[in-house]
């Protein structure tokens, strides 16, 4: 028994027809025989076209990888945000002295104690706290305003807002003398702005826009966070 | 030997659905991941976010607490001695008009915006003192100083129905006479 080598087909032996011609009783009739059989290879055509589906397919996955990037740098400008607002909080609440934050939107920053060390603090805070933009009208004030830029460019409005709380009462309740109150004016003396003042509500805002440079309040757009505290006369 | 060949072929054939169907799943996976960790970084900085502000209002109440035993030192131990177990009634926040934290209706409210009213607040939450215990009391020669040991907790109303609670606890020795606060 003789081996027929791939692709044999009986027809092509006997003369009947060539190789991808089948000659019937008709007009000729063009015929490319399977590939599988002929051992071809794939057409450039095919290539082609299977890579136009591939591209078909995956065109909607890069650009949800796109927006997912986009997203990502969207994240990333919120917890930038969300660090620097703790930061702030952390330093009004636990570091800077009661005294040394003063009333206004923006809130002053100034010890009307003038203590060198406190002087330093301030000095030494601010640009860390507000970025640029918190200078106070004198030497030795500064404002609770300003923009920082991150490193990739992101910009950030923060703005503090303190209130001074001089109408909070004091209330004890002790057995058998019952609920005896205190307004702040029979507990303490005037602060330096006049008040009887012995908690202030500080309330922190920062503002940031999704595009890298743009000054966030120009920007419609533009997120924002805010946090809130009270913090009390605990100094001394 | 002919059909044996075709019925490889007919064998290899069938690939080209796994081949297709493992494409996509892998690419569905791909795509179902990156939604579920985008959703997932969304969702944890609102997180961060709300807790954070809880945190700053208990350690405001706690504040609120250690402020009332600086300037009523002799009154809060009298209390305790007369057997009082929760002297400070008003260490909360809804209690007080200056303190309330009620948010605006707006959600635009801004600290840019001109006229912000003082009474509102971009935060709507309460705080108050959960508990406050005389500890331990030191009447010596020099010096007459009390420990306490208070607890706070703060509740706040976050967005998209979240709501974050936080409670700090803290030991402070006070002296009865000068309201001098320790460590």
């Amino acid at each position: 028994m003789t081996k027929e080598p791939p692709g044999y087909r009986a027809d092509y032996a006997d003369g009947a027809c060539t190789a991808g011609l089948l000659h019937r009783s008709g007009p000729a009739v063009i015929s490319r025989p399977s590939r599988w059989r002929a051992g071809r290879g794939i057409t450039f055509v095919e290539i082609m076209i299977a890579v136009l589906i591939l591209a078909a397919l995956l065109l909607p996955v890069y650009q949800f990888m796109n927006s997912a990037v986009r997203e990502t740098e969207r994240f990333y400008v919120e917890a930038v945000a969300i660090s620097q607002a703790k930061f702030i909080m952390d330093t009004l609440m636990f570091q800077i002295p009661w005294r040394a934050i003063r009333a206004g939107n923006p809130a002053r920053f100034e010890d009307p104690k003038a203590v060198p060390a406190v002087q330093s603090l301030l000095t030494a805070l601010m640009p860390r706290l507000f970025g640029s933009g918190y200078e106070g009208a004198t030497a030795g004030s500064y404002l609770g305003d300003g923009l920082l830029t991150d490193k990739k460019g992101f910009l950030y409005r923060i703005r503090l807002k303190c209130l001074d709380l001089d109408e909070v009462e004091f209330a004890i309740d002790i057995p058998g003398k019952g609920l005896s109150s205190f307004m702040p004016n029979k507990l303490t003396p005037k602060d330096a702005d006049g008040k009887y003042s012995v908690m202030k509500k500080l309330i922190l805002e920062i503002r940031w826009s999704l595009h890298k440079g743009t000054d966030p309040l120009q920007d419609p757009q533009a997120k924002a966070l805010h946090l809130v505290a009270i913090k009390s006369h605990l100094d001394e | 030997m002919m059909m044996e060949k075709r019925r490889r072929m007919n064998d290899r054939r069938g690939i080209a659905v796994v081949v297709v169907l493992f494409f996509a799943v892998t690419i569905a996976l791909l795509m179902y991941m990156l939604v579920g960790s985008n959703t997932n970084l969304s969702l944890q900085n609102k997180k961060t976010l709300g807790q954070l502000q809880a945190y700053y209002l208990a350690q405001s109440a706690l504040q609120h607490a250690m402020l009332k035993l600086r300037f009523l030192p002799k009154e809060t131990y009298d209390a305790f001695a007369a057997g009082s177990t929760a002297p400070y009634p008003d260490v909360e926040s809804d209690l007080h008009p200056q303190i309330r934290l009620t948010k605006p209706s707006g959600d635009n409210w801004s600290l840019y915006a001109a006229g912000a009213d003082d009474q509102e607040c971009p935060v709507e939450g309460k705080y108050l003192l959960r508990s406050i215990r005389l500890d331990s009391s030191l009447d010596g020669m020099s010096m007459v100083q009390d420990g306490y040991e208070l607890e706070a907790e703060a509740t706040v109303k976050g967005t998209g129905g979240l709501t974050h609670t936080d409670s700090v606890k803290e030991q402070i020795i006070i002296s009865r006479f000068t309201g001098g606060i320790g460590p």
